[in-house]
């Protein structure tokens, strides 16, 4: 057991500084230890699983170890951004300024290929268009485009709009949920009239139901199967509150539409 | 930090744990050898109730930590083990000083082997 700890150790050293050595490109939007962490962890379970003959504990104290590995890692990396740096490693700028760094590109071992693909990915077509590009440690890449192409915000525009709110379910296949209806600050009794008011008597007869802190809810009932099979549901977007989005009625197979 | 302290505990525990382990198998595995080998001794002699004796006493010795083995040590290992000892005892049994010497060294051979794997040593590590 004790050799099997050791060897963990080991093991975790050499791939964690194998991934930071591969460098971002290798990385799916997990950082090096997190990478190697996933890629071990499975592995090292399925053994004693396999093979009968083999204690648990060969797989259970590689798996604990590791988790005392990636704890104690996130702890140091928590309290020294230099430690961060080695082990995470740190953000490349590809495009500065508009400026295409292939210095920093040579040093990420990133192609020009991968760069056009990652724009891509961005709705980003025109190269130009770009002014900062950064391979972010996780190997994704963030893009930040000129102010002439990014989007116009209503503040631009001076208009003032209300915030939304992250809508709750509420009622899900007829089943209240009160610890989300107290969330956005509702009850029962709210809960009640609302219905009523959109003509249903019973929650068991709603498939999904949405409400937000500004009062907007969104209704999708369940519906009798017809001769056409599945049964549908009758989706209704209500708004009582500040964002008012009154009258949409859908009709959709998944009740998910708004 | 409730969690780091946690791990780090339960990590320093399960260390010590394994290191207790090792000192533990080397004990059971001197003890089983150190049977097996006056039981020889005893057989040469020509003393068979003496080296029945302490032949069963290795056994009866491997078996008494059953449980310790069985969560530590591969079954493969375990098996082997139990079947040298085993063999062993036949051999004392039908009274041939000659057969028990070669089980009685198959038996010091697995033993030697399960201290071994446990031990921490480069070789072992790698």
């Amino acid at each position: 057991m004790a050799i099997s700890i050791i060897r963990t150790l080991i093991l975790y050293a050499v791939m964690v500084a194998s991934m930071r050595l591969m460098g971002k490109r290798q990385l799916g939007e997990l950082e090096p230890a997190e990478l190697v962490v996933a890629v071990l962890i499975s592995d090292l379970a399925a053994n004693p699983l396999q093979d009968l003959g083999t204690p648990l504990l060969y797989g259970l104290a590689p798996v604990l170890t590791l988790l005392f590995c990636e704890i104690t890692l996130s702890a140091i990396i928590l309290k020294s951004r230099r430690i961060r740096r080695v082990i995470a490693g740190s953000p490349g700028v590809i495009i500065d300024n508009g400026r295409l760094d292939r210095a920093e590109m040579k040093k990420c071992r990133y192609t020009v290929d991968e760069l056009m693909e990652h724009l891509r990915k961005h709705g980003v077509t025109d190269i130009a268009t770009v002014k900062y590009a950064v391979l972010e440690p996780d190997g994704t890449l963030s893009v930040v485009s000129y102010a002439g192409e990014s989007p116009i915000t209503p503040n631009q525009l001076g208009l003032s709009v209300t915030e939304s709110e992250i809508p709750r379910v509420v009622i899900s296949d007829g089943e209240i949920i009160d610890t989300e209806l107290t969330s956005v600050g509702y009850d029962r009794k709210w809960l009640s009239a609302k219905l009523r008011e959109n003509g249903i008597r019973r929650a068991e007869d709603v498939f999904l139901m949405t409400a937000d802190r500004s009062g907007g809810v969104y209704l999708a009932t369940k519906q009798p199967s017809g001769s056409g099979g599945a049964g549908k549901n009758n989706a209704a977007n209500i708004g009582t509150g500040k964002s008012s989005r009154r009258g949409s009625q859908k009709s959709n197979q998944s009740g998910s539409q708004k | 930090m409730k969690k780091e302290i946690a791990i780090w505990t339960f990590f320093a525990a399960m260390l010590a744990a394994s290191l207790i382990n090792v000192l533990c198998l080397e004990s059971l595995t001197e003890r089983v050898s150190r049977a097996t080998e006056q039981s020889v001794a005893a057989a040469v002699r020509g003393d068979w109730a003496s080296s029945e004796s302490f032949a069963e006493s290795a056994l009866s010795e491997w078996k008494s930590r059953d449980t310790h083995t069985q969560l530590v040590l591969r079954h493969s290992a375990i098996e082997s083990a139990e079947n040298a000892i085993i063999l062993m005892l036949t051999e004392v049994y039908a009274k041939d000083a000659a057969r028990v010497r070669g089980a009685a060294e198959a038996v010091l051979r697995s033993m030697e082997s399960i201290s071994e794997s446990e031990r921490i040593r480069f070789g072992s590590v790698f």
